[in-house]
């Protein structure tokens, strides 16, 4: 089980941003280098990718307020 | 730089030519509109816009144009698709409306269109700046040669897209020139009552380009003005703004028809033709005698006899045909 | 297979032409550094530089009137019209001269252009920022007008579109975009083939399949009449959704086919109701499948008025699941829809 984290250094400044959605399923298989999810800080997007191919456990819901470094998921 | 006397001589044979050619379309246009003047009646029907007066303007641009460089121009066209070298048969039969012309018949005369020689004209005023610019936009981004060139009336300085035009062209320092042919005239509304300044090249200094009036209406002063356009253009020296001093000839309202015959004077008009002076001037110098003069007549006489004719005799487009060519294929 | 936005789509899809063809390139504003407001330009900038990724002055029409000049000459220019509202600065450039090139020069010259803009509201926006005129641009002859529902179509239309060589019209809606700021349409994620695929502009497509009543939609609808459709199956009332995809060319065969399926037609759009597209269906229905008519064709589409700013107005005017399935239960039970 590999832990799908918000990296430290995704963005700069603010300690918080937003899960807006998640571009898979829980149960999704994904492929590597997926873009899995995307995450707003400020007006920015950012791109969250898994860390691997695998199943998608989601922990986070959508619209979830998240800090960098917090686990939002598994790749089983 | 040094305007050759051949170059000379065909500036002026143009102007011969473009000057008849107008009169054969007045005399076609008024056909079918008397007594009484309904503009959809005749073999022309629509409107009918005569560039009388502003043929300096016309071959002191192409003097030193190529087939390649891109002419975006107005509904006052003809002066400048002759001497841009528009196939002046194709271009007489769109103008009379027959399938073979440039655009089967679609366009009529506002709307002339030859790839051969980019030469492209829109009917909706300062609106014909962004495509020019544009051409010259891909030339560059394509490392092609040739040079983008809009050409506007007075009226058409006043136009958000004239205003816009220049800016990018700047920005990007493209091969991009804007030319004001400055009749003083847009339909009815003198200059003095349209615009801020009295004369367009200050404007020119907004958009940090060089910015030249050319008074005169003086195929020689024009052809010296735009070489240097041209100069800096071709050599990545970036846009450049001409005003030309010309005239219009003919009143807008084409009610009662003056045919021009080659070396008679225009009633009352006779000081502004620039063509009788070019004429005196040619002679003067010796590089024009009363023999060629003849010869250069009779040649865009004929010429432009042959466009007629082939015009008239060509045949009318199939309605459902007006379906066709809305996509390329 | 990765899931895409419809942003993200596009994106690859410009991506992937600009790779294949060096004459596509791209302007618009805020298109280069920014990767675009609508995030359908991101990556392009790092990947094909300033020359071919061309962040513009506010002038829509210096530069959407520059494509249409470049296009002439060989160029395939991708242009942004960051809002379709904003088309009244620079309509002539685009339905006078790009739609008409072709027209001009019996068919000769070329005029490869795609102008790519936002549409729709339900995000408060309000007047200037929220309409979708769709009917506006499918109107003037010459164009041609695609709108994607899923980031699949989106790939493969604009691919397409770039590949066309008439101008065209790539209208996205902004709520199925994927931009965290608007929210998400989760339908409109999809699975994109990595490699270049083309979806024909002029093809719809059968979204669900049904027996009893057609809805028809395009963009954002499109998720509305499928999610009226799940609403409506717990009732036994089986309903068939055909995605329009294109307005121009307009696919009538698959309209008319499902029309004549099922015998009713509810058209559903967010654009302005009066001479709109749902207006244009139901004459396509009405003329050529009355036959297999079972009651009288109907539209709901937003009122003939600017889009409000107060929410609650803008919920008012805008189509939804609700005012879909009601609509389709007032015509199952006495052929009306008020």
């Amino acid at each position: 089980m590999i832990e799908i984290r918000i990296p430290d250094h995704i963005w700069d400044g603010e300690p918080e941003g937003t899960l807006v959605t998640w571009l898979y399923e829980s149960g999704d298989r994904v492929p590597v280098d997926a873009v899995i999810a995307q995450l707003m800080v400020e007006k920015a997007q950012l791109d969250l990718v898994t860390p691997a191919a695998g199943v998608l456990r989601i922990e986070v819901p959508p619209e979830s307020v998240v800090r960098r470094g917090q686990v939002v998921g598994f790749i089983l | 730089m040094n305007l050759s006397n051949d170059k000379r001589l065909w500036m002026y044979a143009t102007m011969v030519k473009s000057r008849y050619y107008e009169s054969c379309v007045r005399d076609a246009y008024m056909e079918g509109k008397r007594p009484v003047f309904n503009m959809a009646n005749g073999p022309l029907p629509g409107e009918m816009h005569l560039a009388d007066g502003q043929e300096p303007c016309a071959v002191g641009l192409a003097a030193h144009l190529r087939p390649e460089d891109f002419v975006a121009c107005h509904h006052r066209s003809h002066a400048q698709a002759i001497a841009k070298g528009v196939d002046l048969n194709r271009m007489t039969a769109e103008i009379f409306g027959r399938r073979s012309g440039l655009a089967g018949g679609r366009g009529g005369h506002m709307h002339l269109f030859d790839e051969n020689v980019w030469f492209w004209t829109s009917g909706i005023i300062g609106q014909n700046v962004g495509p020019a610019v544009g051409a010259a936009l891909a030339r560059v981004l394509r490392g092609e040669p040739g040079i983008g060139v809009a050409i506007i009336g007075e009226g058409g300085a006043n136009q958000g897209g004239f205003h816009e035009g220049l800016n990018l062209a700047a920005l990007w320092k493209l091969p991009f020139i804007c030319v004001i042919e400055d009749n003083k005239w847009a339909v009815s509304v003198h200059k003095s009552k349209s615009t801020s300044v009295p004369r367009n090249d200050v404007r020119a200094a907004a958009y940090g380009i060089p910015g030249e009036y050319v008074e005169g209406n003086d195929p020689d002063a024009i052809a010296t003005a735009f070489g240097r356009a041209v100069q800096r253009a071709r050599s990545g020296g970036g846009p450049s703004l001409l005003e030309l001093e010309t005239v219009r000839l003919q009143g807008h309202f084409m009610g009662d028809p003056e045919g021009y015959r080659p070396q008679q004077e225009i009633d009352g008009k006779s000081d502004a033709d620039p063509i009788p002076k070019y004429r005196q001037r040619l002679m003067q110098e010796g590089v024009l005698d009363a023999r060629t003069d003849e010869q250069l007549i009779a040649r865009a006489t004929r010429e432009v006899d042959e466009a007629f004719a082939f015009a008239r005799a060509a045949p009318e487009p199939r309605p459902e045909e007006a379906l066709e060519h809305l996509y390329v294929a | 297979m990765p899931k895409l936005t419809i942003a993200k789509a596009m994106a690859e899809a410009v991506a992937q032409e600009m790779r294949r063809d060096p004459s596509v390139f791209f302007m618009g504003e805020d298109i280069g550094a920014l990767g675009g407001v609508w995030g359908n330009t991101r990556g392009l900038l790092s990947e094909f530089g300033e020359s071919r990724v061309r962040d513009t002055p506010i002038s829509e029409t210096a530069y959407i009137g520059a494509a249409v000049g470049a296009a002439m000459l060989g160029m395939r220019p991708i242009v942004e019209l960051m809002f379709v509202d904003f088309f009244g600065v620079c309509m002539d450039s685009i339905y006078n001269l790009a739609a008409k090139n072709a027209y001009h020069s019996a068919g000769r010259v070329r005029t490869p252009m795609v102008i790519t803009t936002a549409v729709g509201g339900g995000y408060s926006d309000a007047t200037q920022h929220s309409q979708c005129l769709y009917a506006t641009f499918a109107h003037l002859p010459g164009l041609k007008v695609v709108m994607p529902s899923n980031a699949y179509d989106a790939k493969g239309l604009l691919t397409a579109a770039i590949r066309d060589d008439n101008p065209v019209v790539f209208m996205h809606h902004k709520n199925l975009q994927g931009m965290g700021f608007l929210g998400t349409v989760k339908g409109a994620i999809s699975e994109v083939p990595d490699e270049s695929y083309e979806v024909p502009l002029g093809s719809a497509r059968v979204a669900r399949e049904g027996r009893d009543i057609t809805l028809v939609g395009i963009g954002a609808t499109v998720h509305l009449a499928l999610d009226a459709a799940e609403r409506l199956r717990a009732e036994g009332i089986d309903a068939e959704v055909v995605d329009l995809r294109s307005l121009v060319p307009l696919d009538r065969e698959t309209v008319l086919r499902s029309a004549r399926k099922t015998g009713r037609v509810l058209a559903v759009d967010d654009d302005y109701l009066s001479y709109g597209v749902t207006a244009e269906i139901l004459a396509l229905v009405s003329e050529s499948a009355f036959a297999d008519l079972k009651c009288a064709p109907r539209r709901l589409a937003y009122p003939d008025i600017p889009p409000p700013y107060a929410p609650s107005m803008e919920r008012f005017a805008l189509p939804d699941t609700t005012k879909i399935v009601q609509a389709v239960q007032r015509m199952l039970s006495d052929g009306s829809s008020k």
